[in-house]
């Protein structure tokens, strides 16, 4: 089911916390709002759960006009970012308390907690008490509980923040893959641009209640519209025309007056070559491991370039050498 | 549109019934008492506070009165917070069973433990006697009277406060900031005033609140045993009995401004320290004293505080089988036997002041929950100025001392009242309750917005996605999980109210008489042993209240 925000804004007091949002979420798509916090994105998936009334604007879920819904009507799934399971009731109660409420049989509920707690693997603690789970087997039991009543839409409110790195890529996956398979819209929230691009169909950028950018994460991360998204998705640098000009490229790119060039765009040889012509100095090195950051001079402005380690560059390109940059043609 | 409307309509009645709940029984009262101290004779001026102050005795009587309850506050600040450090610091046998027994004080109600102490230490007390049977003295080795009897009562029934709120304190103590002190080179008493101090202040300074206000207003103790010794609780009491409802009125005013003024200057440091609670902590690790001799004084001295404290618990129980006239022939009594139960039970006039009693705790925790709940509900979750008014109004009656309050009810319900439709409730039964409800209403109110703020708001949001109206929310999600913390509260409100003394004796009529009085009634008239059954079937009834909040409440443990 498409869900559409038009027009939506929305005032805490005097202070406009939203401004003027219009986000078109496709049937089946995994559509995620990406921004630092503060910047409105949980605000937005109160609005369409309808935890609150935006003050301005209308939601609309397939062809229905759900403002005026309170949430109990709208049949759309959350996973909140503390997972909000019911302190006092075991797994299989939270799953089937939505269950209940559609007054389904007593059979059927028991399928349908059983489908959904073994879709997340969580079958076999169903009689455990929430305290007694992990983080991430919460975070498992939130999801069943939300997809358990078949929800039209499905939100998920940072559902990784809480989960160490290791865990957090492998749920990461888990939840694409569910996706996928149940086939169900979904809006993701998160601020981290590693999460946002590696699993979303449609990324929205959020800042101070604004919608900067809109696109695929491929153009998101490839064609940044301003500075600020060029460096929150990832490093950027950014180059004016002029200071294009001095390097000895020609290039024109018409109507823009800043060029973001990602540091893994640019080459470096040791050598100068007609491909590698424009002279810079290493200033400092960050060894990552599988990636090693460089900082250059280059005509006195500072320059972030990254490899791969090959073992070799670890070597030669060291602190004060004077390397060859070649820049990417477009 | 048609039900936001009605509920529109439904907030509006509610603040309604507040407010005129609030203003009438607390507010106007209260301005009511403050107008009738400028009575006089000869019209509305200041003469009867000139009349007063101009007395050295009356002086006397106020310096006794604001001595006493800074004396309460250091006594049982220094016991209370002494034994919350030793048993949060020191491996302790039967920590448990000890920590019960310290805490034992809050379910035996103070007007008993005075009847009870009288029994042991007074003239012809058990302990009294024994010792000075043992000693061979021709006199008694002490008089358990004056100053010293009250303080020791006052202790006794108050450290409880101290104790348990530091000891909770205590329990968010981060014990890694103790190491990284002690790894930073602090010294054990430079991380005492850098770490612990600060972070147990808030609890001494809340408990300071509360043993002031009870140990100025505290009645039970002077009438009983104070002797020569007066203060403005008595004084109150003497003047109302006399009728001088004017002289009594003053008097209430200069007891409100000490508690009044007291409670703000507190409050006011308690606002320049308040600190962040941290989530994660590292509980204390408990340590063995290891010097012998150090272990050996601690434990004589723990030794002999538990046995202080229990004491007068079995004694009650004991006292309460002992036939009264064998109470009078000899100092220790050698007739024991059911009959006083026997005469309890049996006889309805004797019973009825622990049914009045019982029934009038349910009606004061009842209504006080349906006060409370409401007006907590909204302040957490709107903090708007009429919500905080009825908030201010309702933790009012925190700073009034409890005779103040049944002095304010008697002089705006002694006529007929508008707040109540024009009666008069004075004599009636329901002006007791009245008084219960509104010292019990802070209490009720701060254990409320504790349960409220402490509950998480995603999990109705939770449940209303899942398909769930706010009312099934309320009642399936809401409900189970904040009532453990409100029931703890309401056990508590109901063992304060049982056994409450000070307020009764004002305000107690023939359908109302309660335990208390019947209590003191009956130790007037020598029969001991009945009195000791009316308070041996109180604290039965309070253990199990207390039993109810140590399930439910986990923090205390």
């Amino acid at each position: 089911m498409k869900v559409i925000l038009k027009d939506i804004e929305h005032k805490f007091g005097d202070n406009l916390v939203l401004k003027n949002i219009n986000l078109e979420i496709r049937d089946g798509e995994l559509y995620t709002l990406l921004g630092p916090s503060g910047c409105g994105k949980t605000t937005i998936l109160k609005i369409i759960a309808g935890f609150l009334k935006p003050t301005n604007g209308r939601i609309f879920l397939g062809e229905q006009d759900i403002t005026d819904l309170p949430p109990e009507k709208r049949n759309i799934g959350t996973v909140f970012q503390n997972y909000a399971l019911f302190p006092h009731m075991s797994v299989e109660e939270n799953v089937l308390y939505g269950l209940k409420l559609k007054k389904l049989s007593r059979k059927l509920m028991d399928e349908k907690a059983k489908e959904y707690l073994d879709l997340v693997s969580m079958y076999e603690y169903r009689k455990r008490k929430i305290p007694e789970l992990s983080g991430g087997q919460q975070q498992r039991v939130a999801l069943a509980r939300s997809l358990a009543i078949e929800p039209k839409v499905l939100l998920l409110d940072e559902p990784m923040s809480n989960l160490d790195a290791a865990l957090r890529d492998k749920t990461r996956e888990e939840i694409h893959i569910l996706q996928q398979k149940l086939k169900i819209t979904t809006l993701f929230i998160t601020h981290d641009q590693k999460e946002a691009l590696s699993i979303s169909d449609t990324v929205a950028v959020l800042r101070n209640g604004e919608c900067l950018q809109i696109g695929t994460p491929r153009e998101i991360y490839m064609r940044p519209t301003n500075q600020f998204l060029a460096n929150f998705i990832g490093e950027s640098n950014v180059f004016t025309q002029s200071e294009i000009n001095t390097f000895g490229i020609n290039q024109n790119i018409s109507g823009r007056e800043e060029i973001f060039i990602r540091p893994e765009m640019i080459k470096m040889n040791v050598k100068k070559s007609d491909i590698f012509s424009i002279q810079g100095e290493i200033r400092n090195t960050i060894f990552n491991g599988s990636t090693i950051e460089y900082d250059l001079i280059v005509f006195n402005k500072l320059v972030k370039v990254l490899e791969l380690n090959t073992g070799e560059n670890l070597e030669k390109k060291q602190p004060n050498c004077i390397v060859y940059l070649s820049f990417p043609k477009n | 549109m048609k039900k936001n409307s009605f509920s529109a309509i439904l907030k509006i009645c509610c603040y309604f019934v507040l407010f005129w709940v609030l203003i009438g029984v607390i507010v106007v009262p209260m301005l009511n008492t403050i107008g009738l101290s400028f009575h006089t004779e000869s019209g509305v001026d200041i003469q009867n506070y000139v009349d007063y102050f101009s007395l050295e005795n009356n002086l006397n009587v106020i310096k006794n009165t604001l001595f006493l309850g800074v004396l309460t506050i250091i006594l049982c600040g220094i016991v209370g917070t002494t034994l919350a450090f030793y048993m949060s610091f020191i491996k302790v046998k039967n920590q448990k069973f000890i920590h019960m027994i310290l805490l034992s004080p809050m379910m035996v109600p103070g007007v008993i433990i005075v009847i009870a102490f009288i029994q042991l230490y007074g003239e012809s007390g058990l302990v009294t006697k024994s010792i000075q049977l043992i000693l061979g003295l021709k006199n008694i080795p002490f008089h358990f009277n004056g100053l010293g009897g009250i303080m020791f009562v006052h202790t006794y029934t108050q450290y409880v406060y101290f104790y348990l709120n530091v000891y909770i304190a205590l329990k968010y103590v981060d014990y890694s900031t103790i190491d990284a002190a002690r790894g930073l080179g602090a010294s054990r008493w430079k991380i005492f005033t850098s770490i612990l101090f600060p972070e147990v202040l808030p609890a001494l300074l809340s408990s300071a609140i509360i043993t002031f206000i009870s140990g100025i207003s505290s009645f039970s103790a002077p009438n009983l045993i104070g002797g020569r010794y007066r203060v403005l609780s008595t004084q109150i009491m003497i003047a109302k009995a006399n009728n001088y409802m004017n002289i009594a009125s003053m008097q209430v005013v200069i007891l409100m401004i000490m508690g009044i003024s007291v409670m703000y200057l507190i409050r006011y440091y308690e606002s320049k320290c308040a600190q962040e609670s941290m989530i994660r902590v590292v509980p204390i690790s408990k340590q063995k004293i290891e010097m012998p001799l150090l272990r050996w004084i601690v434990n004589i001295i723990i030794g002999a505080t538990i046995i202080l404290i229990i004491v007068p618990i079995i004694a009650i129980f004991l006292l309460s089988f002992v036939k009264s006239s064998s109470m009078m022939m000899d100092i220790f009594p050698k007739e024991f036997g059911l009959l006083n139960y026997k005469k309890l039970f049996s006889k309805r006039r004797v019973f009825k002041p622990f049914l009045n009693s019982i029934n009038m705790s349910i009606i004061t925790v009842v209504v006080g929950l349906c006060i409370s709940i409401p007006t907590a509900y909204l302040t957490t979750k709107r903090k708007n100025k009429i919500n905080r008014i009825a908030e201010l109004l309702i933790m009012l009656p925190l700073a009034m001392p409890v005779s103040t309050i049944a002095i304010n009810l008697i002089n705006a319900f002694n006529v007929k009242n508008i707040f109540i439709l024009n009666h008069i409730l004075i004599g009636t039964y329901w002006i007791l309750p009245i008084a219960y409800i509104i010292t019990s209403l802070p209490l009720f109110m701060r254990t409320n917005i504790i349960a409220f703020e402490s509950f998480n708001t995603s999990l109705e949001h939770a449940s209303r996605s899942l398909g769930a109206g706010p009312l099934y929310t309320f009642k399936r999600i809401t409900a189970p999980i904040i009532s453990p913390a409100i029931i703890s509260g309401s056990a508590l409100v109901f063992i304060k109210t049982i056994g409450e003394y000070t307020m009764s004796a004002l305000l107690y009529g023939v359908y109302n008489r309660t335990i208390s009085i019947a209590m003191v009634n009956a130790m007037q008239e020598y029969d001991i042993g009945l009195s000791m059954s009316y308070g041996v079937l109180t604290i039965l009834i309070c253990f199990l209240a207390m039993t109810l909040i140590l399930k439910l409440d986990k923090e205390i443990l």
